[in-house]
């Protein structure tokens, strides 16, 4: 707040002074006033629960403001000077697009006054999709910068992630600037952010459900030394049958390995005193991965003591630092990885260097572009990979997450040791238990995600983790290599029911008596049964012959046989593997780490296709579009969300070795089955939106290896890096509006065929409906342009050429005519060949 | 030097005493039965300041406590209070000399009464009857103390290493571990448990050695009868960060003699083979410097690695954790105001440092170098030395180690996953009929298949006069068990066997042939039993582990081809069989066992007869293959229950006293190098010298 008044002190009477006398006093008093309520407000809003959903909060809040500024003289001027402005504004139609591209066309500095007030009115997640063109004005336009710098600054005392959100994107944003200026306020605003100025405030408000279900809580925390009257009684229990399991463990002294789930913590008598020490221990290690708390920010304030939880985290943790140290490791790891030789080798360090992670996880931390509240808790490690790229290596992930109510209050799971749950403890019934906890689906990411919020996530994380622990069901969990005890007593219970467990298991083995088996394993038995070895190698046949099309792995090309594998499949087979799969909330998340390349095109060009996919949403055009989320981190790295379910051209005609229309018949079934025409269909739609989206935006680049093919038979294209004024190596390869080859003709059944038809068709309604919003889309590539290093910005009028694209001039029947020549052009292009084939030879990538 | 001037030079000149350090009067004052703290209050501070002369110190002692031990008593247990008192100062000079002057004590009185025992004479001698306890554990709890000292603090490694000099004398007075009384108070005293986890993860680099030197000693006393409160503890312990420090301590001291030997191995190529094996033996790799006492791979990180694996399951995990470059180097600095990390906002120059600093190890980033893989490849090294006894040793215990390893269901599945690859380069013991492969980049394979081929690389090279029978017993059970794993899980490995199954085969023949040495004192049958259940493993379940319709096939075509082995082998465990002897019982098993091959031998050979005798040339393999792969359907086979059973290792029953023997040598090989190094204490005066404005 402080430096806000600054701010309002000195710039804006200056500005409002040349205008006219009357208004600065009142401006000014009016300003400062504001101030002081909001910071009241602010301090009531720490009050108020975050359990509010954030909608509802603005809503109250913004109303708040809105009722005493209408007053303000600011309205009043504006009324004078411009009254339809003002009635557009406060009209329903406005929304959060014109607001934004009228903040950066207008001059008036009362105009952009007004409308940086306005902002508290929208919703936090509209604006939120236009943060970077706020940040890039923010930096580039000084007299914006006065007026939207209260805006951010409360959203960032509101909330962590908008900090690190602005925080990336201004260091992302700044950095070109920094070659040619001086540092200016937006330096000062991202120091002012990462040393937490505006102090991101952190409250936690339990629910009733969370209420009711804190006994639950409590119990499960006793690692957390919080005694309750309540509970003491169990407590002394539990004590007790730990003094047993003492017993028992000193009993058998020398024993072989710890059998039971014990784990260090749960042996409090042993443990004593020193245990506690270690963890009060108040020593910051992040950003060292080697400390196993690298992203631990020594925040205690949630915790459980004595049964009360605190509402509000009043400690001076940094609470930016776990997030950025984590995304750090994960940025660092791809800097290393270029410079090892080979790509197994680069897998090889990658397996490592996440599993070095994973030491320091679970933790408060969070994949940003994910939007429910998560913790991270592992890495698959082992099935990380890197993908193709020439000089590059970018990499994919698999993150073990658990869903929770609120990132920063609710209890992290306990960690878990990955040798705790080791594959083959009876599959059968393990399978069986994770399908009983499981949600229904995990097909849909998203939507099932929203499925379970009906009940409080947090006791759904205790409740299974409590049946994990002490329930019969641990009994699922316990190693099977029981016990050998020392004295044989104990070693004749035990063997046969570990034969019995086994024999269970096998498939073969029947008619297994326990009781008559021998303790010496190895004096095996010939049974009566007859085996037949031409049975044996059928089966061995049926094996080879019978699996799903998967792709073998290949040491050149490791992410193939990643990719291809069905994302269900292979989420259920990490939950397995994973010592937290059992607990109800688990999910799986993947994100592709990129560095060294600037993804601000690709966050442009998302933004760019959102809207186009809204607009062809709502005016009913059956095009698909899918765009890929990004974290821009910095100007040459940052995280990209992975299509799931998706490989590309190139790998496809690699591993398959077919024709593009025989592997649709090979995944989707005959010609005229129902999933081969659907698949057919999906393919001419995506085609349609691809084709105009890399009309409008001129991308570039377009070899078999970016344009990837899902289980649906979407196309996808990725890798927007060259676009607009860019070109690869500005070498002039692929002058065709967008690239359509045979093949792809081939699919949809040749040149005479309907869905031919229907493509164009699609593309005509596409472009019309684009060319009807276009006012949507333009703002957001206009205002990214402005003060802009951007190779894509960096030749000729963009906006301009942009602009043409969309044929404002041309009739409907013009138009119809003139996307009849660019796709006919675009077929017969020489270009796209000659590129495919430079592709080739350069990159060894498919024709 | 004293006795010099003692015995009575009748020189011409005068008698010219030679200098004596001034520790030296004072330990012979001290030890004469004199009082001088009686007079000088300062005395036992001055004394304390003197740098210890252990030599000197330990031959006065040793004649003293011959001479003259009713007045050496009490001045030595005076000594020893007076230790504890400055143990405990916070003068960091007094307090090592202090922790010195205890090591030489024990040490001492250890020797002298190594034969009968360190009891409790020994210990009323060393520090009086009353209060010992009391008094050790004011020594174990400063030691502690010590070991958490934070590191910053200057002279703190040299502290810490006399505090393990103390400690590590404590833990070998005795040859046997079981005899040593002091050993109840580090049981008492389980803080000790703590304090060096923690010390692993702070500096693995300078103490590494050192700590695993003491778990493995603490976790040896008593194993099976009391309550050895370090097994308990060290078996629920479940710091994944302690647990990878200690694995990547094992791994890199493996990895340097790895390195080390493959130097020598270079280098001697061109000379004569055998010369460069011995001298290699017979020397010790010179220390780096990193680690004050590594001479060699001691047994010692292998005992300690063995007992991770054996009682922790939670160092499994560590085991394929690849070693970083960074260990020990990167101290945390931050502990108050955070400073934000800023990559954009940095200038070029200093990024660009922070490049090269970062790339500065990358050599070491390349290399794959997890604990496991880089003990397969020691494991290699050793066991072509085995004829040497102290090395067989080793390679028994690096096969317990491996036994353990492949019992966990965890550690299997890990070396059995197709992404978790490395490149292991196996040693191959040089032999006349193979030519030597010294190529060094092997692909990348999951370990599993490294494991394989280790065993098998073990059974080819060891089939000699002096049978390794043991040995053979642990290779055939893991292999055992990492098929009975795979077919367990279904997992399909990648592997051509048809290798392996050569080498079982030829064993089987060399199992025959060697009846008349070998079968007096080892029961070959059973060890006969357990190949030809790996077979019956192939035979009747390659339906759940193989990859290829083909290798089950070739299974066939192998035993077929070697019939006559099998033949022969039935009939030599027919002959005992028939006749009363020791062995009857596992001949007759191994009869039963045989059915199988029998009954495919014979109706294979019989196609194959009826074939060839209708043309003149001998089949071809792919002939062969044909045949069997008609024929299958009029086979059946009898099924084997349990092939895939083993008993779960059991270190009490069968290697107590082999494990007691490792630390029997481990204690001697302590005892035997015994030597401190008390320049530290110079060492120590100096640094502290360069920061005098610190001291006050």
């Amino acid at each position: 707040m402080m430096f806000f008044r600054r701010h309002v002190q000195k710039t804006i009477p200056i500005n409002n002074s040349t205008l006219s006398s009357s208004i600065p006093l009142s401006l000014d008093t009016s300003n400062i006033a504001e101030d002081e309520r909001e910071s009241a407000a602010e301090n009531e809003l720490s009050t108020t629960p975050t359990a509010l959903s954030p909608i509802e909060k603005t809503t109250v809040f913004s109303n708040d403001i809105d009722s005493q500024t209408t007053t303000t003289s600011t309205i009043e001027h504006l009324a004078v000077k411009h009254p339809g402005l003002l009635r557009l504004f406060d009209s329903t139609v406005c929304t959060v697009s014109i607001i934004i591209s009228y903040l950066f066309s207008s001059k008036e500095p009362i105009v952009q006054q007004f409308l940086g007030r306005k902002l508290f009115d929208y919703p936090q997640e509209e604006l939120d999709f236009y943060l970077p063109q706020l940040i890039n004005m923010y930096i580039h336009i000084q007299s914006i910068s006065t007026v939207i710098h209260e805006y951010i600054t409360t959203r960032c005392s509101q909330s962590v992630e908008f900090s690190l959100q602005c925080a990336w994107l201004l260091d992302a944003y700044i950095a070109d600037q920094m070659k040619v200026a001086k540092p200016n306020a937006a330096v000062r605003l991202l120091f002012d952010i990462l040393y937490e100025k505006y102090k991101p405030k952190i409250t936690y408000n339990p629910t009733t459900i969370n209420n009711s279900s804190n006994n639950h809580h409590r119990l499960d925390e006793e690692e957390n030394e919080n005694v309750n009257s309540q509970e003491d009684e169990m407590k002394a229990e539990r004590a007790l049958s730990q003094d047993n399991l003492m017993l028992q463990i000193s009993r058998k002294k020398g024993h072989q390995k710890s059998r039971s789930d014990v784990s260090e913590r749960s042996l409090p008598i042993m443990n004593g005193e020193a245990s506690k020490q270690h963890r009060r221990q108040p020593r910051l290690c992040l950003g060292d991965l080697n400390s196993g708390r690298a992203f631990d920010n020594n925040c205690m304030c949630f915790e459980n003591v004595n049964g009360f939880r605190r509402r509000e985290c009043t400690c001076n943790a940094p609470k930016l630092a776990p997030v950025r140290e984590f995304m750090t490791a994960l940025i660092n790891i791809g800097k290393k990885l270029p410079h090892v030789p080979t790509k197994e080798k680069k897998t090889q360090n990658l397996i490592g260097e996440m599993k070095r992670m994973n030491m320091n996880l679970p933790a408060r931390v969070w994949i940003p572009f994910y939007k429910f509240p998560h913790h991270v808790v592992r890495i698959a490690y082992t099935e990380s990979t890197v993908l193709n790229s020439r000089d590059r290596a970018p990499y994919i992930v698999y993150i073990e997450i658990v869903l929770c109510d609120n990132i920063f209050a609710s209890p992290l799971p306990m960690k878990q040791n990955d040798s705790k749950l080791r594959s083959t403890r009876s599959e059968e019934n393990l399978t069986h238990h994770i399908n009983n906890h499981q949600i229904p689906s995990t097909s849909g990411l998203i939507g099932s995600y929203l499925n379970c919020e009906t009940q409080s996530l947090d006791s759904e994380l205790i409740d299974s983790y409590r049946s994990f622990v002490n329930s019969e069901d641990a009994d699922i969990w316990s190693t099977s290599d029981d016990v050998t005890g020392d004295d044989a007593q104990l070693s004749h219970q035990s063997v046969p029911r570990r034969n019995g467990l086994i024999g269970y298991r096998s498939n073969h083995a029947m008619n297994i008596n326990p009781e008559t088996q021998s303790i010496r394993s190895t004096e095996s038995h010939l049974s009566q049964q007859e085996i037949m070895p031409s049975d044996i190698r059928k089966r061995l046949t049926e094996v080879k012959t019978t699996g799903p099309i998967l792709f073998e792995r290949d040491p050149d090309d490791p992410s193939a046989a990643a990719l291809k594998e069905p994302w269900d499949k292979k989420e259920q087979r990490i939950r397995l593997a994973s010592p937290y799969g059992h607990l109800r909330n688990w999910r799986l998340v993947a994100a592709i780490v990129k560095c060294g390349d600037d993804l601000r095109h690709e966050l442009l060009a998302y933004q760019f296709m959102v809207r186009l996919k809204e607009i062809w949403l709502c005016e009913h055009v059956p095009v698909f579009v899918r765009p890929i989320n990004i974290l821009v981190l910095s100007n040459n790295s940052g995280l990209i969300e992975p299509i799931l379910n998706a490989v590309s051209l190139h790998q496809i005609k690699k591993n398959s070795k077919l024709s593009l229309r025989n592997y649709f018949l090979r995944e989707f079934g005959t010609e005229r089955s129902e999933q081969f025409l659907t698949s057919v269909r999906n393919f001419v739609q995506s085609c349609a939106a691809y084709s105009i989206i890399c009309y409008l935006l001129q991308v570039k680049d377009r070899h078999n290896g970016n344009i990837l093919l899902d289980d649906e038979g979407h196309v996808i294209h990725i890798d927007f890096g060259y676009m607009l004024s860019a070109t690869p190596k500005n070498l002039g390869f692929e002058s065709s509006p967008f690239k359509i080859t045979q093949e792809f003709v081939d699919i949809m059944g040749g040149l005479q065929s309907d869905m031919y038809g229907y493509y164009k068709i699609l593309i005509l309604q596409g472009l019309l409906a684009a060319r009807k919003h276009m006012d949507k889309l333009m703002p957001i590539v206009e205002i990214m342009q402005h003060g802009s290093q951007l190779n894509c910005f960096s030749k000729g009028n963009v906006t301009l050429g942009l602009r043409e694209r969309f044929h404002l001039n041309m009739t409907d029947e013009q138009l119809e005519f003139n996307v009849e020549k660019m796709v006919e052009s675009s077929l017969n292009s020489l270009t796209t060949r000659v590129y495919d084939t430079f592709q080739y030879y350069t990159n060894g990538i498919s024709k | 030097m004293s006795a010099d001037s003692n015995s009575g030079n009748k020189s011409f000149w005068p008698v010219k005493t030679a200098f004596k350090e001034k520790i030296v009067v004072l330990y012979d004052a001290l030890l004469s039965g004199d009082q001088p703290w009686l007079d000088n209050g300062h005395y036992w501070d001055d004394f304390f300041l003197l740098k210890v002369n252990a030599k000197y110190l330990l031959e006065e002692l040793d004649r003293n406590y011959v001479e003259k031990p009713a007045i050496l008593k009490p001045q030595l247990n005076t000594i020893f209070d007076q230790c504890l008192v400055f143990v405990n100062s916070a003068h960091r000079i007094r307090q090592l000399n202090a922790y010195y002057t205890i090591c030489v004590l024990i040490h001492a009185v250890s020797r002298v009464n190594q034969r009968n025992g360190f009891g409790h004479p020994a210990l009323d001698f060393l520090c009086g009857s009353e209060g010992a306890e009391n008094k050790f554990e004011i020594l174990i709890e400063s030691v502690n103390h010590t070991f958490l000292i934070d590191d910053s603090l200057s002279g703190s490694t040299l502290l810490k290493n006399a505090a393990f000099d103390v400690i590590l004398t404590c833990c070998t007075t005795m040859l046997n571990i079981n005899e040593n009384m002091l050993m109840d108070y580090m049981m008492a005293n389980a803080n000790l448990f703590d304090s060096i986890t923690q010390l692993i993860i702070r500096s693995p680099a300078s103490h590494g050695y050192d700590i695993c030197l003491l778990l493995a000693l603490l976790l040896q006393y008593h194993k099976y009868d009391t309550s050895n409160t370090y097994i308990v503890r060290f078996s629920v312990f479940d710091d994944e960060v302690a647990l990878t420090s200690l694995a990547q301590v094992i791994g890199s001291s493996l990895c340097e003699y790895n390195k080390a030997y493959d130097i020598e191995r270079t280098a001697n190529e061109s000379s004569s083979w055998w010369s460069s094996l011995t001298t290699f033996v017979g020397s010790a790799i010179q220390s780096t410097g990193g680690n004050r006492r590594m001479k060699k791979v001691d047994d010692c990180l292998l005992l300690a690695f063995y007992e991770a694996v054996h009682l922790n399951r939670n160092f499994i995990s560590a085991l394929t954790h690849t070693a970083t470059n960074s260990w020990g180097t990167k101290s945390s600095s931050s502990s108050d105001i955070l400073p934000p990390s800023l990559p954009a906002m940095a200038t070029p120059a200093t990024l660009m440092t922070q490049e090269q600093t970062d790339f500065s190890d990358m050599d070491d980033f390349s290399g794959s170098n997890n604990l496991l893989s880089v003990f397969l490849e020691y494991c290699s090294i050793i066991q072509q030395f085995s004829k040497n006894e102290d090395m067989c040793n080793t390679t028994k215990l690096c096969y317990l180690i491996l036994l353990c390893i492949t019992e966990d269901e965890f550690a299997n599945a890990t070396m059995h996953d197709e992404n978790v690859i490395f490149s292991v380069y196996l040693h191959k013991a040089p032999m006349r009929h193979r030519k030597q492969n010294n190529e060094k980049n092997s692909p990348s394979r999951p370990l599993a298949v490294a494991l394989l081929d280790l065993t098998m690389e073990f059974i080819w090279s060891h089939m000699m006069r002096n049978f390794p029978y043991d040995l053979y017993t642990k290779c055939i059970g893991i292999i055992q068990r990492i098929l009975s794993f795979q077919k367990r899980t279904r997992t399909r490995l990648s592997y051509s066997w048809r290798p392996l199954w050569n080498a079982l085969i030829t064993l089987l023949k060399f199992l025959q042939n060697c009846e008349s040495q070998l079968a007096k004192h080892r029961d070959l049958f059973q060890l006969a039993s357990k190949i030809i259940n790996i077979f019956n493993l192939f035979i009747t379940f390659g339906d759940t582990f193989l990859r290829t319709p083909e290798a089950y096939d070739e299974v066939f075509y192998e035993t077929v081809r070697c019939y006559h082995i099998f033949d022969n082998l039935f009939a030599f465990a027919c002959r005992y069989a028939n006749n009363d002897n020791e062995f009857k019982e596992s001949a007759l098993k191994l009869m039963v066992n045989l059915t199988n091959i029998k009954l495919i031998t014979h109706h294979f050979n019989t196609k194959i007869e009826a074939i060839s005798n209708n043309q003149n040339n001998p089949l071809t393999e792919n002939q062969v293959l044909e045949i069997i792969r008609n024929n299958y359907d009029t086979l059946a086979l009898k099924l084997h229950d349990d092939l895939d059973q083993y008993d779960i290792y059991s270190e009490k029953a069968t290697e107590a006293s082999f494990l007691a023997n490792i630390t029997r040598n481990i204690i001697g090989n302590y005892r035997r190098q015994y030597s401190l190094d008390t320049n530290s204490t110079v060492q120590l005066s100096s640094i502290l010298l360069n920061e005098v404005p610190t001291i006050s």
